[in-house]
């Protein structure tokens, strides 16, 4: 995916997706491109047949989100949200120690095979359907978002942790995705506003400086 | 010489071919610990970069899911890892960490939990607030700023640069044993932290860029 990850939609017209590879991105409605600078903070934004402008990344994926981020692909013209992709997944198993000179470290667990599946999201609930069936979780029981390298990790309500690759879609969308819904069901629920993801889902007052 | 001095002098050289790196403000490094490191984490390289031009020891919190592999759990601990489990609350990484400190060594996390995809500073991990107040040591911040245009967190590959690992002088928070006091301290500390974290990064100290994510 490469900065696709990153400007999984074009920071300026909102199309999506968007054309990528490695160190480039292209939108196939406005034509802009956008590419890796000397500096990684910066991205070379070029109109057609214009001079390549340095912007600072986090100003295109704050465009991103102002836009909606992950919202509009996912929601439906009656309103609702439904979204997925193709995945490989794990699952934690068990958990071992890790000792070093005889002491405990701490913990490390040990992770299934990797299987392909179909991750699904709506309003309430993620789903995956595998060659083992399907499986739902209600958002408002899951207890801990995290993201990795490329991936995202639930953990849920039965004690599991499933980690999820994405084949052809954006991590970092997905991370967005399943953030918005989730604060979405929790302030739905009258659980007020989460403050932080991992290493459980937790509410309480907004950050300064942070909208939730 | 120990495994990790011998890791620790290959990974030196091998972060000299990656990167242009530059060191500021050695001199705020105390002689010996206790004490704990505090980074920004812009890209995959942070720990090699710093770690391998820090002249002691340092015992880092890593994702547990690094143990997974059997190289790397033989790896870790001896280049001074031990696993975190992101996914729950962790209190033997706190007892590990707590013991480390108790032992006169050095500890180095990184309070934002994770990789930054934009290279911006986000919102630290509360838990790691709260072991900053519990440990009671000094706590020098190493700002890192470069690394993340040596390989950003959605880069396909290494693209040689400037690196500055900036090191700021220890800060003192005291010894917080009430768990209430600590987390009455958490908003101030984490804002207080970021604001040096940010200045030693090379962002803009005040404000978060980006902020709304």
């Amino acid at each position: 995916m490469g900065l696709a990850n990153l400007l999984y939609r074009c920071p300026r017209c909102g199309a999506d997706p968007v054309e990528g590879d490695k160190d480039r991105v292209r939108c196939p409605a406005c034509r802009r491109s956008f590419q890796r600078g000397q500096n990684g903070l910066e991205i070379l934004e070029s109109e057609v047949g214009g001079t390549p402008v340095s912007v600072p990344a986090w100003s295109l994926t704050d465009a991103i989100r102002r836009l909606g981020g992950p919202l509009t692909r996912a929601t439906t013209p009656d309103g609702s949200v439904r979204d997925s992709a193709q995945v490989r997944f794990r699952r934690s198993l068990t958990e071992e120690p890790v000792y070093f000179h005889g002491r405990l470290l701490g913990f490390s667990e040990t992770r299934s095979d990797e299987e392909e599946g179909e991750l699904e999201v709506t309003d309430g609930r993620v789903s995956l359907v595998s060659q083992s069936g399907r499986e739902v979780w209600p958002l408002l029981d899951l207890l801990a978002l995290q993201t990795s390298s490329s991936s995202v990790q639930i953990s849920t309500r039965d004690g599991g942790v499933v980690q999820f690759k994405f084949l052809s879609d954006s991590s970092r969308r997905w991370e967005d995705l399943l953030k918005v819904l989730v604060a979405r069901a929790w302030r739905e629920a009258g659980r007020g506003e989460i403050l932080e993801f991992q290493p459980r889902i937790v509410g309480g007052r907004h950050r300064a400086g942070h909208a939730p | 010489m120990t495994w990790y001095r011998f890791f620790k002098s290959i990974i030196w050289v091998l972060m000299k071919v990656v990167a242009r790196i530059r060191v500021e403000g050695r001199e705020n490094i105390p002689e010996s610990g206790p004490f704990l490191l505090i980074f920004n984490h812009q890209s995959f390289l942070d720990p090699l970069l710093a770690q391998s031009h820090i002249p002691h020891t340092v015992h880092s919190m890593t994702k547990s899911t690094q143990f997974a592999h059997p190289l790397f759990r033989w790896l870790v601990p001896r280049v001074g890892g031990f696993p975190v489990r992101r996914y729950r609350v962790d209190p033997q990484a706190v007892r590990t960490a707590l013991r480390y400190l108790d032992e006169g060594k050095v500890v180095g996390v990184y309070p934002e939990g994770e990789r930054s995809w934009d290279g911006v500073l986000q919102p630290f991990r509360r838990g790691t607030v709260r072991l900053l107040l519990k440990a009671g040591v000094p706590i020098v911040p190493c700002g890192l700023e470069g690394s993340f245009d040596v390989f950003p967190r959605w880069g396909a590959g290494v693209r040689r640069s400037h690196v500055t690992i900036r090191f700021g002088e220890p800060i003192h928070l005291g010894r917080h044993d009430d768990r209430e006091e600590r987390e009455r301290l958490v908003p101030e500390t984490e804002e207080s932290l970021a604001r040096v974290l940010r200045r030693l990064s090379g962002e803009p100290e005040e404000g978060f860029l980006g902020a709304g994510r």
